[in-house]
This record gives structure tokens, C-alpha cells and sequence, in this order.
């Protein structure tokens, strides 16, 4: 166990992407564990309805059929007082005439003052605003955290299996199994898939999460069996495997015990890559109504947003504040991606060693450059 | 022990150090080497792999890589320290007058450029003719070397090793340079193609002229070629003198060591020793001579102090405390 | 010349899978497609003319293999019957106006950002922990994690919406009529600018960090230290001996680059209406216009296949070691 914090520390000492990258990652986690903890209202809680009574409602009101005289007269001196409030409304005029309101009349009051809430922007109450359907930009975004996480790591997932079992295989059958597996990974690869997604999507119908994250798990592993091949190829080579083959291990336990430990950063960093993908390719096909728009996610909040035309209409915060989580999240992955890719490569890092160098070279050299300037004038 | 630059000498380290910068400490990888190299003449660097000849070497022509440093030392050639030389005049002096023949030629030629301008851009980024004439010359250096001129269009993979490592000794010629360092120019290659090379050297020496500097590990190969070998131990040079006489009665216990664990091509049979435990560790060395915890013929001062690079009679220079200094003190 | 022969029979087989997959998927989804495409397309078709629609998209009477005959005939003689959205026009004609559109928009952005995003990976690269590296590698690499969607609706709003230097919908200005002039050409790039922009934005950071990884492998090369100590200026020790070999394990990559240069193309078409490939998608993808959506993903995997075969060529012509 500390041996496992210990190489965990190793990890991220002097590795900032790695840092920054996981601490996102794990907000992000937490949040989304944590959703109903932390979401200020409901993820589909709408603002409570406002009702409105204008002059333009009064003149429907008094235009109603069947409307007794007194209570259209006081509705006509009620002109240009504007209430906020439907019950200071039927009270005002109850007290008035002195007369019970109807219940259809009450019906109809309420049918033509009401107002949708509407967009609101970013104010102490809704940090983010909120959407047109009044519901709080903010708590969307950490409920949305729950599904939107799921789906890219669940097709990380799916993603990282097939890539791994692909690539290993390949690599340790080697003749005419390996030949047929690469042929497929160069298919794939060569295949786009999100247009190959998106015609998926678009069979399947409305696609919920699991489907979503099913399909791009199965259509994003052919780079990562790859990598993972020519790695496990040049792992086959050495030594201790050729030892574990001639003491006589299966093949299977040789490919479990001896080579997948020793490729795991890269599954890792595989991992992270096609997690990133997924939320990617996730936000895209339910931002074009692929997904199912009455789940809470990061794509559909984009996709009601483009809907409800909130750019357009000054609503910015709608859209901007997925569109901007997203790619928060997004680039924390990728740090996280670029650290481990420094831990398994730490020639790619540069950083603070490399740095000392420079500084200490230019010191030496501006230090002799110097003295021979020096024995020059002298000479 | 200190000449100075007379005309006999062409380059002269002085208390040359490397060091390379880790996390923690920097390590020293060279550490206060004094060398000289006369004009001419064939100088022999062995030792262990991991000693820091290589280092010694690239160091000269400041072609050291992150993360080495040189912090001290001078490397005068004909009179001016290299060290100091601003970007431009290195560039003026690389090649022109020191070239390197590199390890491995399979690494060191551009694998997609072909021969021919591999050639011509080292000409003409040093003289001021014309592509043709450049062409002209590369082609009149692999005719040297032994290879048709036909061949120039060609790229690397499309010869063998040994005609490889014949192209990088073309490109080293091409410029006339006084000096050609070697760092292990034939280990790639097998030994009948090892012979060959060293033949067409030798031959190409009479032709041109030029100083070499040698390393190598192979001490049966320096007996040969060269006029002179230094022997570096953890960084330092433990013994230098001529040929026969560090082949034939090497002073150094560690020189000796390395003698008994090579066949020579030439003399007589005998049994084969090796040395026993682990070259130093540079990373945590012992604070008297590096050499002192392989030693059979360890004493207690070894232990503690660090024997100095003394003459011990005219041109013969050891670091061991077996031979104390003339005057009977330290440095 | 076995290298290419070799490569374009790939390609081929590759498109075969393509083509198959095609073939497959709307027979073993649920449902039956046709009903749910005529639903959606609201009485433009009226019954009587659905079985020779029908046969027309591949859908002939027979066995499962008669049906592939026929569909690979439809693909590979490029007649693949009526589009339900724009009905009665073919799909290859409304495929036809839309395709030089998105080749013009993923093109230039291809190359743009492998021009940028190598040059800069060459100079972090040689300046590797310098400012520029230390900045500018990691802010491209998030810019590369912004979906397509998001970093064209970033701009389509500060550029569009806010500041209003750009148009942000569709190719060109209506009023005009199409035509090789230069007040034309003018108006197709204005409007080109940010959803290329998009795309590049978002793809030169792979390019920078392929590039940059790569040529900092190389730069602990021997050739390199040799090129170094032969005295070469540093321009050419630099493009010549580094970067001529570190763009070669880049151009192998070039692949996977294209395949997310696409999908992200048919989001920034979305976002800025533009009148190519990746908004004919949408539209079809939104009234299940089949025949539509399948031709669009066989002419996109055709584009990307060529574009390989390309990358394959320039390879070949870097390469002199897969010469033979």
C-alpha cells in the first residue's frame, strides 16, 4: 500500500500538467458523487412560475363573456396599477366588489398572467443563470456532471478493454492472427468515426447514455491497439519473456502476469485519451439531437441551448457555460494525458531539470566568453 | 609535465571537468583531465565503458549534450581555447579543422538524405565554391575511402556497415581537417571489416596528414595504430605513455588489469584475468583513488587521498601511489 | 513500387468494410427503416412508388447476397436513387453541391494546421523548457480538448455575435450570385475564415505535440551530433537533419488527424450553417433521410481514403528508404 502512495507520489512530483489535470478531473468526480449534496436546486427545477398582470391582460380579461359588471369595472380601474402577484390581484378585486371570483374566471386570470420564467442572468441566486425553462444553469452543469462522466469513462472504458485485448493479442500471437487484427485496427482507423457514430446514432434512433457510450467505445480503440502492439512487440523481445516461455507458462499467463504490467502506463494514458474522445464525441452527437434530449447532460444542455437560440438572444450563459465545462474538463484530461505521457517518456518533459541546464551552460559560456575578452585586451 | 602549446602540440586539454547535472547532485563525469596532443601522432583513449572518454572527447568540440556541462577547464587548439570561442567561430572550427568519426555510422548519417548532399553540405557550409565543384570533391573522397562515385546518389540503408563507416571517414576527410577524433569507430563491425578500416585509416593518414585521437575500449586495437594511450579510470586519466610501453609493462594496477583481460593480437599467449568487482560509481565515489576498492595492490593512503597524474620518468605519466612523485610529496 | 500497390489495396478493402457496414446496418437494426423514413417524410412519397424506391436503394428482391450485388452496383456506379429530404433530387446531386464546400473548409484547415502546428512543435522542440514551450504546448493541448461544437460556438459568439467582424452563417453573402470573380471568391473566404479558424484551432495542437515529441527522440540522435559538429548552420542542422526525419513518424499519424479533422468539420458546419457535408448530415440525420446519411458517410470515408493515399505518397517521397 505505501509503496503504491509512493509511486502515486512519484507520479506528480515536478509533473504540473499531471497535477492540474488530475485535480480537475477529481473536482469533477466529487461533484458528481456529491450532486445532489451540492447543486443548488434540482437539475430540472424550474423557477416558480411568475404571473404578471398587465393593462394587455385586463382588456382579455374584460373581453371574457358572460362577466358580471361590477367585477368589469373594477378591472378597468385597475388599469395602470401592474400587480406582481395573482393572489394580491383576486384579493384587491374580491375586496373591492365585494363579490366571490368564479373559479373559471380565476382559470382564465391565472392562464393570461402567466409569464415563463424565462432566461435569468448569473446573479446571487443563479450563479449561471438560468436556462429558458427557468431551471439553474449551475446545478444542470453538476447534475450533468453524472451522466456526461459516465459516459466517458464508461467508453474509456469499453474503448481501453478492446484496445488492449486487441493490441496484446496481436502482438504476442504474431503470423496470421496478428496480420488479420492489424488489418482490422487499420480499418477502423482509416474509417472517421464520428461520421460512422453518427449514422449508428441516427439507426438507433433517440440514443440514451449506455448506448452512446457503448458506440463510441466500440468505434475508438483502434489507435490505442496501436500503440499498445508496438509496445507489447518490443516488451516480447526481451528477456524475461523468453524466460517465462521456456520455463513453460501458457501463453494466456504470459500475457496477463508478465506483459500487461508492463504496459499499463500506456493502457493508462489509453485510457485517459479515449475518455477524452468520448466526452468529445459525446457533447457533439447529443448537441445534434442524437441523444436523449430529456436527459440531464453537458450535450444536451448544449443542444437546448442551441434550441432555445440563447446566443442569439443574449442568452450567452446557457450556452457558453457547458461549452466551457466541457472543455474544462476536457483539457484536464488532456494534462493529465501530456503528464503520464512525461512519466513513461521523461525525455519529453524538458522542465526543471533542463531549465537548470540552460541557465548554468549560459552562465559558463558568458563566463569564459568574458575572460577571453578580457585576455584579449591584456594581450 | 606542462609544455605549453610549442609547435609540437596541437591540442592541449587543461584540467578539463564535465559534470552532469542530475535532480539531486551534479556527477562528475571527467574530472580535471590534462592531455596532450601532439602533432601527428595517433593518441589512444581506453578505458571501461562509462570511464568518460567519450565525454572527454565530444567535450572538445563542445559537442556535449544536455545535461553536461564543462564548468572548468580549457581545450587549446593552436593556441586558442575552444571553450571560449563564440557560436560563429566554433561552427568556422568544427569540421574545418577537428572533424569526429562517430561509434555507430548506422546512427550517425541522416538516414534520408543521400550521400551526396550529406557531403556537399559540410563543404560548402565551410568553403565558398560552387555545388558542382563541391560534388566534384565528395566525389574524389569516396574514390579515397573506396567506394565508386557512382554510389553517391544513394542513401545510408543502402550499404553495408562497413562501406557505412568508409562514408563517415569520407565526410570526416572532406574538409582537410588537422585533427580526426574517433570515438570507438569499429565496434559495429565485424573484425576482418574492423581491419580493412583501420588499414585504409592508416593509409589515408599518410595521404592527409592529420592528428588522431582514438577511443576505444579495445586496448589490442591501440597497441597497434597508435603512437601514444591514455588509460581513463571514473574520469581520470590514470596513466598515459607510449604504446609499448603500457601495452608491454603497464604501470597503473588498473592499466594492468585491462591488459590481462584482452588477447593481443601480437604476443605471447597467456592466461586471461579480468578485473574483479564494479567500475566506480560516480554517482557516490570512494574519496581516494577510484580505483582503490578493485585494487590488489590497495594501501592506506589510497583510500584517503587521491594519487595525482605524476611523470614518472620523461613522458610517462601514472596516477598511482605506488609511484610516489620525484620530490617525494604531493602536488 | 509495392509499397503503393500495397496501400491502395488497402484502402480499397477498407472501403469494401465501409461499404458493408453500409449494407448491414439498416438490416439488423429494430424496426423497419423504410417505415420510419416515409413517416418522416410526410407524404412526399405516396405509396405507390415505394417499391421502386425501394429497389432503387439496394433493397431488391432475394437473398442476402443478391441485395449486396445490387447495393455494391449502386455504390460503385454512384446511383444511389432519390434523397427523402430533397426528394425527387438524387442523392449524388445534393451530395455534389455540398462536397467541394467541406473540401474547401477541411482542406485549407488541414494544411494550415500542420504548417503552424509543426513549425511550432519544431521550435519548442529545439527550445525545449523554453518560454515557448513551457506556454504554448500546453495551451494548445487544451485548445485540442475543446469539442468542435464548443470552439466554434466560442467564436461564432465573440467574433460573430459580439464583435461582428465575421458573418456567421453559411458560404457566402445571398445577395451574390455564385460565379469566379473576385468579389465572389472574397465573400467565400470572409465567410471560410472562422470556421476554418475552428478547426485549426483545435487540431494544431496534435500536430505540435506529435512533432514536438518526435523531433526531441531525434535530437539525442548521433546524426544530429554529427550535423552539429560539422560545423552546419543551425537552420540546417535543424529543418534539414531534425525535422526531415521527425515529420515521418507524424505523417503515419496523419490518419487518426484526418479522421477528427472531418468529424470536427461537420460540427463547425453545423454551427456556422455552412452548406457542406457535415450540415446536409444534420439535416438528414434529423428526418431520418437514410439513403442521404449512408451516402454522406461512403463519400466521407472516399475523402478520407484519398486524403491517406496522399499522406502515403508524401511519405514515399520523404522516405527514401521505402523506395525499393
Amino acid at each position: 500500500m505505501s509503496r503504491f502512495l509512493e509511486s502515486i507520489i512519484r507520479f506528480f512530483k515536478g509533473n504540473s500538467p499531471a497535477v492540474i489535470g488530475a485535480t480537475i478531473i477529481g473536482t469533477f468526480v466529487l461533484l458528481a458523487v456529491f450532486a445532489p449534496l451540492i447543486a443548488p436546486y434540482g437539475a430540472l427545477e424550474r423557477d416558480p412560475i411568475k404571473y404578471k398582470i398587465t393593462d394587455e391582460t385586463l382588456e382579455k380579461l374584460a373581453g371574457i363573456e358572460g362577466m358580471s359588471a361590477e367585477i368589469e369595472a373594477t378591472l378597468a380601474a385597475l388599469k395602470g396599477h401592474g400587480f406582481e402577484d395573482k393572489h394580491e390581484f383576486l384579493r384587491t378585486i374580491e375586496t373591492q366588489t365585494g363579490t366571490e371570483i368564479p373559479l373559471p374566471l380565476q382559470k382564465r386570470i391565472a392562464g393570461y398572467s402567466r409569464h415563463d420564467p424565462g432566461h435569468e442572468p448569473p446573479s446571487r441566486r443563479h450563479w449561471l443563470g438560468t436556462t429558458r425553462a427557468g431551471q439553474d444553469v449551475l446545478s444542470q452543469l453538476i447534475y450533468g456532471a453524472r451522466i456526461s462522466l459516465l459516459v466517458g469513462f464508461g467508453a474509456g472504458l469499453i474503448g481501453t478493454v478492446i484496445a488492449v485485448l486487441m493490441g496484446v493479442t496481436a502482438a504476442y500471437m504474431g503470423g496470421k492472427v496478428d496480420e488479420l487484427l492489424v488489418f482490422m485496427m487499420n480499418v477502423v482507423l482509416v474509417i472517421p468515426n464520428l461520421p460512422l457514430i453518427l449514422v449508428l446514432a441516427a439507426f438507433l434512433g433517440e440514443a440514451g447514455p449506455h448506448s452512446i457510450a457503448i458506440i463510441i467505445g466500440v468505434t475508438s480503440w483502434a489507435w490505442g491497439a496501436r500503440v499498445l502492439r508496438s509496445q507489447t512487440l518490443s516488451i516480447r523481445k526481451r528477456e524475461f519473456i523468453t524466460a517465462a516461455e521456456a520455463i513453460g507458462e501458457s501463453k494466456w499467463r504470459i500475457i496477463v502476469v508478465e506483459m500487461v504490467p508492463n504496459v499499463i502506463n500506456l493502457i493508462a494514458g489509453q485510457f485517459v485519451g479515449t475518455t477524452l474522445y468520448a466526452v468529445l464525441a459525446e457533447a457533439g452527437l447529443e448537441f445534434i439531437g442524437l441523444g436523449d434530449p430529456s436527459v440531464v447532460t453537458w450535450g444536451t444542455m448544449l443542444l437546448w441551448a442551441q434550441n432555445n437560440s440563447a446566443l442569439i438572444v443574449g442568452a450567452w450563459w446557457e450556452m457558453l457555460a457547458p461549452a466551457i465545462t466541457i472543455s474544462i474538463f476536457g483539457g484536464g484530461l488532456a494534462l493529465l494525458n501530456m503528464g503520464m505521457d512525461y512519466v513513461s517518456n521523461p525525455q519529453l518533459k524538458g522542465g526543471g531539470n533542463m531549465g537548470l541546464w540552460k541557465k548554468r551552460y549560459n552562465e559558463i559560456q558568458q563566463k569564459r566568453l568574458a575572460k577571453a575578452r578580457n585576455d584579449k585586451e591584456l594581450a | 609535465m606542462n609544455q605549453g602549446s610549442s609547435t609540437g602540440t596541437i591540442l592541449e586539454i587543461r584540467n578539463l571537468c564535465v559534470d552532469y547535472l542530475t535532480e539531486k547532485k551534479p556527477v562528475r563525469a571527467v574530472d580535471r583531465v590534462n592531455l596532450t596532443v601532439k602533432r601527428g601522432e595517433t593518441l589512444g583513449l581506453a578505458g571501461e565503458s562509462g570511464c568518460g572518454k567519450s565525454t572527454l572527447a565530444f567535450s572538445i568540440l563542445r559537442l556535449h549534450k544536455p545535461p553536461a556541462l564543462i564548468p572548468e577547464g580549457e581545450v587549446i587548439f593552436n593556441g586558442e581555447d575552444i571553450l571560449c570561442m563564440d557560436e560563429e567561430r566554433l561552427r568556422r572550427i568544427r569540421w574545418n579543422d577537428i572533424s569526429v568519426v562517430f561509434q555507430s555510422a548506422m546512427n550517425c548519417l541522416n538516414p534520408v538524405v543521400s550521400i551526396r548532399d550529406q557531403m556537399c553540405d559540410v563543404i560548402l557550409a565551410h568553403r565558398n565554391i560552387s555545388k558542382a565543384d563541391a560534388v566534384a570533391q565528395a566525389a574524389n573522397l569516396l574514390e579515397r575511402v573506396g567506394i565508386s562515385p557512382d554510389r553517391m546518389n544513394d542513401y545510408p540503408h543502402q550499404f553495408s556497415g562497413g562501406m557505412r563507416q568508409r562514408v563517415v571517414i569520407a565526410i570526416a576527410l572532406a574538409l582537410d581537417p588537422q585533427m580526426i577524433i574517433m570515438d570507438e569507430p569499429t565496434t559495429a563491425l565485424d573484425v576482418v571489416v574492423e581491419r580493412e578500416i583501420m588499414a585504409k585509416l592508416e593509409e589515408l593518414k599518410h595521404q592527409f596528414g592529420f592528428t588522431i585521437l582514438l577511443i576505444t575500449h579495445d586496448l589490442s586495437l591501440l597497441g597497434e595504430i597508435s603512437d601514444r594511450i591514455a588509460i581513463m579510470y571514473g574520469g581520470r586519466i590514470v596513466e598515459l605513455a607510449t604504446s609499448e610501453q603500457v601495452i608491454l609493462d603497464p604501470k597503473h594496477p588498473y592499466t594492468n588489469g585491462l591488459i590481462n583481460s584482452f588477447p593481443l593480437l601480437s604476443g605471447e599467449k597467456k592466461v586471461l584475468s579480468g578485473i574483479s568487482g564494479f567500475p566506480v560509481n560516480l554517482w557516490d565515489p570512494p574519496p581516494g583513488c577510484y580505483f582503490a576498492p578493485r585494487c590488489e595492490a590497495c594501501m592506506d593512503i589510497c583510500k584517503r587521498e587521491n594519487p595525482p597524474l605524476i611523470e614518472i620518468e620523461p613522458g610517462r605519466q601514472v596516477a598511482c601511489h605506488l609511484f610516489p612523485t620525484p620530490e617525494g610529496g604531493a602536488e | 513500387m509495392g509499397f503503393l500497390v500495397r496501400r491502395f489495396l488497402f484502402y480499397l478493402a477498407a472501403f469494401l468494410v465501409a461499404i458493408t457496414v453500409n449494407f448491414a446496418l439498416p438490416r439488423l437494426m429494430p424496426g423497419d427503416p423504410f417505415e420510419i423514413m416515409f413517416a418522416a417524410a410526410q407524404g412526399k412519397i405516396t405509396p405507390e412508388q415505394l417499391p421502386a424506391l425501394k429497389a432503387q436503394y439496394g433493397f431488391v428482391e432475394g437473398p442476402w447476397y443478391v441485395q449486396y450485388g445490387a447495393y455494391l452496383k449502386s455504390v460503385f456506379t454512384w446511383d444511389l436513387g432519390p434523397s427523402v429530404l430533397f426528394f425527387p433530387t438524387p442523392v449524388s446531386e445534393v451530395i455534389g453541391y455540398a462536397l467541394p464546400w467541406t473540401l474547401f473548409i477541411s482542406g485549407s484547415a488541414t494544411l494550415i494546421s500542420i504548417l503552424i502546428g509543426s513549425l511550432m512543435g519544431i521550435y519548442a522542440a529545439y527550445h525545449q523548457g523554453g518560454w515557448f514551450d513551457k506556454l504554448a504546448s500546453p495551451t494548445f493541448l487544451v485548445l485540442g480538448a475543446f469539442p468542435a461544437v464548443v470552439m466554434a460556438m466560442i467564436l461564432f459568439y465573440i467574433f460573430g455575435l459580439v464583435l461582428e467582424w465575421f458573418p456567421i452563417s453559411y458560404g457566402y453573402d445571398p445577395d451574390l450570385d455564385p460565379g469566379w470573380n473576385l468579389t465572389f471568391i472574397g465573400n467565400v473566404l470572409y465567410h471560410a475564415i472562422l470556421p476554418i479558424l475552428s478547426m485549426v484551432l483545435i487540431s494544431i495542437g496534435g500536430w505540435l505535440f506529435h512533432m514536438r515529441n518526435s523531433m526531441i527522440h531525434l535530437l539525442s540522435e548521433d546524426y544530429i551530433r554529427m550535423a552539429v559538429g560539422k560545423g552546419l548552420s543551425r537552420r540546417r542542422v535543424m529543418f534539414q537533419y531534425a525535422a526531415r526525419n521527425a515529420i515521418l513518424p507524424v505523417i503515419t499519424a496523419v490518419s487518426m488527424a484526418i479522421a477528427f479533422i472531418v468529424g470536427g468539420a461537420i460540427f463547425v458546419e453545423i454551427v456556422f450553417n455552412y452548406p457542406g457535408l457535415g450540415n446536409l448530415m444534420l439535416k438528414g440525420v434529423m428526418v431520418r433521410d437514410y439513403p442521404l446519411i449512408q451516402a454522406l458517410m461512403l463519400i466521407i470515408v472516399i475523402c478520407v481514403l484519398v486524403a491517406n493515399f496522399v499522406a502515403d505518397l508524401l511519405y514515399l517521397w520523404l522516405d527514401p528508404r521505402l523506395r525499393q
